[in-house]
């Protein structure tokens, strides 16, 4: 259960790839949004344009239409035509009318009727007579009615040509009265619808001209216009785009009114047509789109691989170091965040080894000093127990100063083997130095004394064992040397021990008259070379580290010596009131 | 313990700046809902249509309504060239800064603009929105592709006519704005013209003497003395005496309506009349009874119109409108029964060699009273126009018919017309009366008891042709008057049941 709950680890190259994957996906996806907004307004625009295409024909249309009903109305306004018009006299109105029909290149020809008999100028349509909307035109009061294109055959010459004409038709009034007096038809030719809207044409589209009777007035391909469509262009709206679907393909109607709204302009086409450059642009975009993901993505990778190489590598320095090789030194030549943590990293390890190797130093010097005991330990017990039986043996005959030397040096011993014990009192320390002193006694004859300083309250204080006599020894041995060589008489030696008490702890003090240590003694005491007048093989400095690593580096042994003024010398130990082990 | 002091810190932030943003929506909504007290305490607002201290300058409307509802309307306004269609040509681009509606004054002829409008209507195409609706010509003709009027008038979320429709003459508006009866608004009178006796003052005060030494009586023009029987003697007695103008009088019986309407003042002056239906001369009708061409006050004006006109010399007998105002600017006939609208160019010193010598006063008096034919028109909307077009159509019209327009028209430099509006009467009277000299004679001769109101009917044109040709075959051929009124009779019986 808690191995399911541990995080799966995923390395830094895959976070920022899924980072960088995950941004550039959300990014497309905006883009994507944004694109189908933009996409919706070319649309629009494309939609718009074509509808202000559709529109400005529709205007062209209509001014052609238009100018055919001023001269329609022209020919009402002219009274002299419609009087004679009225009084049917055609010599009158004939040649007022070939004006009319000359002046406008788009007429095919004008035809009027009057009480059953009919007229015309221009073309001559077979049966012009049957073509005049009598039905239509009864029901206006003078309005115009258009009439789809229809098939008629021109007379021309013998022959008969067809042609494709629409016409326009009202009554002929008479403008002041109001009365109804005939029926003006004007014939125009389909072509001029069909140049009109001829720049609408495209491969797809359909265009239509349907009157408000869904009649097609005009239309490409000949096909008819479909009349549910027709339903669905509104009526009060001038223009517009409608979307349909027939025969399962997407169709878009532009639309747009004229004649008076009486007509509309229709283009039909499949919406895959018109809006095809916006789908391309799309296609365009969305390679482009895919082909971006994919240079973020590589780009991503790449840099990714930049920032992780360095911490891969940093990464198996690490675990050298981990396996014990202090030795081992991460890059630190990158110029970013990770340069700084190889430094620290470095600087870590030096610090680690330092430490380590002041460790084996401290348990060099501890095993050496146990080594030293524990030769001196060679069958201790008999060498005891062998002194003793010379003691009684001494003292049985009488020989007392042997068996006080003999007594004594079994009680140093004794301290000495007793290894089980780290620490002692100073009191024991005391009792150590007076007994190796009462036999050095019966080497230097007496020639020195020692004396005791001791506090009461110091005497339980534990030391580190054989801390005192190696100094004691040294006052003795340096001291009594000196005076033989340089003076050549005894020099009377006197060793003083007191305890003082201070913020930090309890000093112990053992000073001497001798001559003080010159430097290089100093030098010789603190490198513990051996000396075969010593009792002990510990050097001073061995007894430093030792105090040192009992209660800390702020304790340990200090050593002051002038020897060029005869003052002595001044071993001062410092130890804390109530050491606390280190270990 | 840090961290959570500092997202106290930016919580209480966030909660200051929550509290600042309501306070200051809080602010500026209590602002416009203040503002927005204000209007809805206002159900009306005031539009000035020109300077501010122009007290005819204001129109009304509801609070929220937007003046500029038809902004880029493109209207064309089909009008008789006249002083009223050249005001509104020199004001229009004020209504047009207010509302955005550019209006086309399409001004032209009498009889072009007839045409015109009766081609735009059998067409029923919308070229001209705008539509100057004469009574006589149009009303009658067309007054089904007239837009009810009434449906804007009495909508509440637009601007209404200035004062209401009672601002005008009840006469005014039965014959202007309806036909048969008052169920549809065709238009609201827009301009009003009446003919009155136009006389060189100069001349009856420098001949007053010799005039009542030779005639026996003082001419007054204006009093009930001045009969059309003195009317005739005194032109007489200047064409023969008076040096400085070559005729006494003239007479207009040339085409179109000018004879008809000159022995209409006549025959009304006798108590007589076309027809016995009242409609007929308010409402209109479509088909009126017996022409009463035969009744004795129709005779007796028949007469007194072929003497009248005989008495002229044989060239100023059958002038038309234009010629006889031109003869009466050369200082040429010292007498000229004209429509009032031509005072601003008689009285204008740059054209007229008579300025300032002219009288005016209402016509003669017959055996009745003093008949002053009425002859006003009104704006009407074409019916076939888009609904938009239609909308600021409306809004042109409550701004053409308003009372600054009015004003500004009747006190012209140039010369001004009188208002359709009676409204304005009483303030003409008393502070502008001196500046136009025909304005006492106008606003007496339209008074119901002076004013006369031709035939409105179904056939009005074809009545009217029956009269004219009829009044100049007699005139022409010297008919007798009785043989001219059975033929007058006969033609109109002819005429109806022709059109049944």
């Amino acid at each position: 259960m808690r191995k399911m709950k541990a995080k799966r680890k995923r390395t830094i190259q895959s976070q920022i790839a899924r980072a960088i994957a995950g941004m550039s996906v959300v990014t497309i996806g905006l883009f994507a949004v944004a694109f189908q907004s933009v996409r919706e307004i070319i649309s629009r625009q494309y939609g718009n344009s074509a509808e202000q295409s559709v529109c400005a024909v529709s205007e062209n249309l209509d001014y052609i239409l238009l100018e055919i009903e001023n001269l329609s109305k022209s020919i009402l306004f002219n009274h002299d035509l419609i009087k004679s018009f009225q009084q049917g006299n055609p010599e009158s109105f004939l040649p007022q009318l070939t004006s009319y029909y000359n002046s406008n290149s788009n007429i095919e020809g004008i035809y009027v009727e009057k009480d059953e008999n009919y007229w015309f100028v221009g073309s001559n349509i077979e049966y012009a007579k049957d073509n005049f909307p009598h039905e239509a035109l009864n029901l206006t009061s003078g309005e115009i009615v258009w009439m789809p294109t229809r098939e008629v055959n021109v007379q021309i010459l013998s022959g008969r040509v067809p042609r494709d004409y629409f016409s326009m038709a009202r009554k002929i009034v008479d403008i002041k009265s109001l009365e109804e007096i005939g029926f003006l038809c004007i014939e125009l030719d389909e072509q001029i619808l069909l140049e009109a809207y001829a720049s609408l044409t495209e491969a797809g589209a359909n265009i239509y001209i349907i009157d408000e009777e869904g009649n097609t007035i005009s239309c490409t391909g000949g096909e008819y216009f479909n009349s549910r469509l027709l339903q669905e262009i509104p009526d009060d709206v001038p223009s517009g785009v409608l979307e349909y679907n027939e025969n399962h393909q997407n169709w878009v109607a532009i639309h747009s009114s004229f004649n008076q709204e009486h007509w509309k302009l229709v283009k039909t086409i499949p919406k895959a047509i018109l809006y095809s450059e916006v789908n391309r642009l799309q296609l365009w975009v969305m390679a482009g789109a895919g082909l971006v993901f994919i240079l973020i993505l590589t780009a991503g990778l790449f840099y990714s691989n930049q920032i992780t190489k360095p911490i891969q590598k940093m990464m198996k320095q690490m675990k050298d170091v981990e396996k014990g090789d202090f030795t081992i030194r991460v890059d630190t030549d990158i110029a970013n965040e990770l340069g700084n943590l190889g430094e620290s990293f470095n600087h870590m390890i030096g610090r680690i080894q330092k430490l380590m190797d002041e460790v084996v130093t401290a348990e060099r010097n501890k095993n050496e000093m146990e080594l030293e005991i524990l030769r001196a330990q060679i069958n201790p017990h008999f060498l005891y127990n062998t002194l003793n039986t010379i003691r009684l043996m001494a003292k049985i005959k009488g020989e007392e100063s042997i068996s006080s030397a003999l007594v004594a040096l079994v009680k140093l011993l004794r301290i000495s083997i007793n290894l089980g014990k780290n620490l002692i009192t100073l009191q024991e320390e005391i009792e150590y130095i007076e007994n190796y002193l009462l036999i050095q006694r019966l080497r230097f004859n007496q020639s020195f004394q020692i004396q005791y300083e001791i506090r009461k309250e110091d005497e339980a204080v534990l030391i580190p064992k054989l801390i005192l006599q190696p100094i004691v020894e040294n006052s003795l041995l340096y001291g009594i040397e000196e005076a033989t060589e340089e003076s050549e008489e005894s020099r009377h030696l006197e060793i003083r021990v007191f305890t003082i008490c201070c913020e930090t702890g309890t000093q112990i003090v053992i000073e001497d008259n001798g001559p003080g240590i010159s430097p290089e003694t100093m030098e010789r005491i603190f490198k513990q070379e051996k000396n075969i007048n010593k009792f002990s093989k510990v050097g001073l400095n061995n007894v430093n580290q030792r105090i040192k690593m009992c209660f800390g580096e702020e304790y340990g042994l200090k050593i002051v010596s002038s020897p060029s003024i005869q003052k002595g010398a001044k071993v001062i130990i410092h130890i804390p009131c109530c050491p606390k082990w280190k270990d | 313990m840090g961290r959570i002091l500092k997202m106290g810190i930016k919580m209480l932030k966030r909660i200051a700046l929550l509290l600042l943003f309501i306070m200051s929506t809080e602010i500026l909504t209590g602002c416009s809902n203040d503002n927005e007290g204000e209007d809805a305490s206002n159900e009306i607002k005031v539009e000035l249509f020109g300077e501010r201290e122009n007290a005819f300058g204001n129109i009304t409307t509801p609070s929220d309504f937007d003046w500029k509802l038809c902004d880029g309307v493109i209207l064309d306004f089909l009008v008789e060239n006249n002083i009223n269609a050249n005001i509104l040509s020199r004001e229009v681009d004020k209504f047009t800064e207010i509302t955005g509606i550019k209006v086309n004054i399409r001004s032209m002829d009498f009889d072009t603009m007839v045409d015109k409008l009766n081609m735009e209507f059998i067409s029923k195409t919308n070229q001209y929105e705008l539509i100057y609706v004469d009574p006589y010509q149009t009303l009658y003709r067309f007054y089904d592709q007239l837009e009810d009027l009434n449906q804007y008038e009495n909508n509440p979320d637009i601007p209404h006519i200035v004062g209401g429709l009672e601002s005008f003459s009840e006469q005014d508006k039965k014959v202007c704005s309806y036909f048969l009866d008052e169920e549809k608004l065709c238009a609201v009178p827009f301009d009003s013209t009446t003919m009155i006796l136009y006389y060189r003052k100069d001349i009856f005060e420098n001949y007053e003497a010799e005039m009542h030494r030779d005639l026996g009586y003082l001419p007054s023009p204006g009093t009930s003395s001045f009969t059309w029987q003195r009317y005739e003697e005194v032109a007489g007695w200047i064409t023969e005496h008076v040096p400085e103008t070559k005729y006494g009088s003239i007479t207009m019986s040339a085409n179109h309506n000018s004879i008809y309407t000159e022995f209409s003042n006549l025959l009304s002056s006798n108590g007589g009349d076309y027809f016995l239906e009242e409609e007929v001369s308010s409402y209109g009708k479509i088909k009126a009874g017996r022409l009463l061409a035969d009744s004795p006050a129709f005779l007796e004006a028949l007469s007194q119109y072929k003497q009248l006109v005989y008495q002229n010399p044989e060239e100023v007998r059958t002038l038309n409108w234009t010629d006889g105002a031109e003869l009466f600017k050369e200082g040429k006939t010292a007498m000229m029964l004209s429509w009032d609208e031509n005072a601003p160019v008689v009285e204008n010193k740059k054209e007229s060699e008579v300025a300032g010598k002219v009288g005016y006063a209402v016509l003669p008096f017959g055996t009745e009273r003093s008949a002053n034919i009425y002859g006003g028109s009104g704006i009407g909307i074409n019916s076939n126009s888009s609904e938009i077009k239609k909308m600021a159509s409306w809004l042109f019209i409550v701004w053409a018919t308003s009372p600054q327009i009015q004003i500004k028209t009747f006190l012209e430099e140039e010369g001004g017309n009188m208002p359709t509006r009676s409204d304005l009467n009483a303030l003409i009277t008393a502070q502008y009366m001196a500046q136009l000299p025909q304005a006492s004679a106008t606003i007496t001769a339209q008074k119901k008891s002076y004013a006369y109101y031709r035939p409105k009917l179904g056939q009005c044109y074809e009545f009217e042709h029956i009269i004219i040709t009829n009044l100049r075959k007699m005139l022409e051929e010297d008919l007798r008057t009785e043989e001219t009124a059975r033929q007058m009779i006969q033609d109109w019986e002819s005429c109806q049941s022709e059109s049944q």
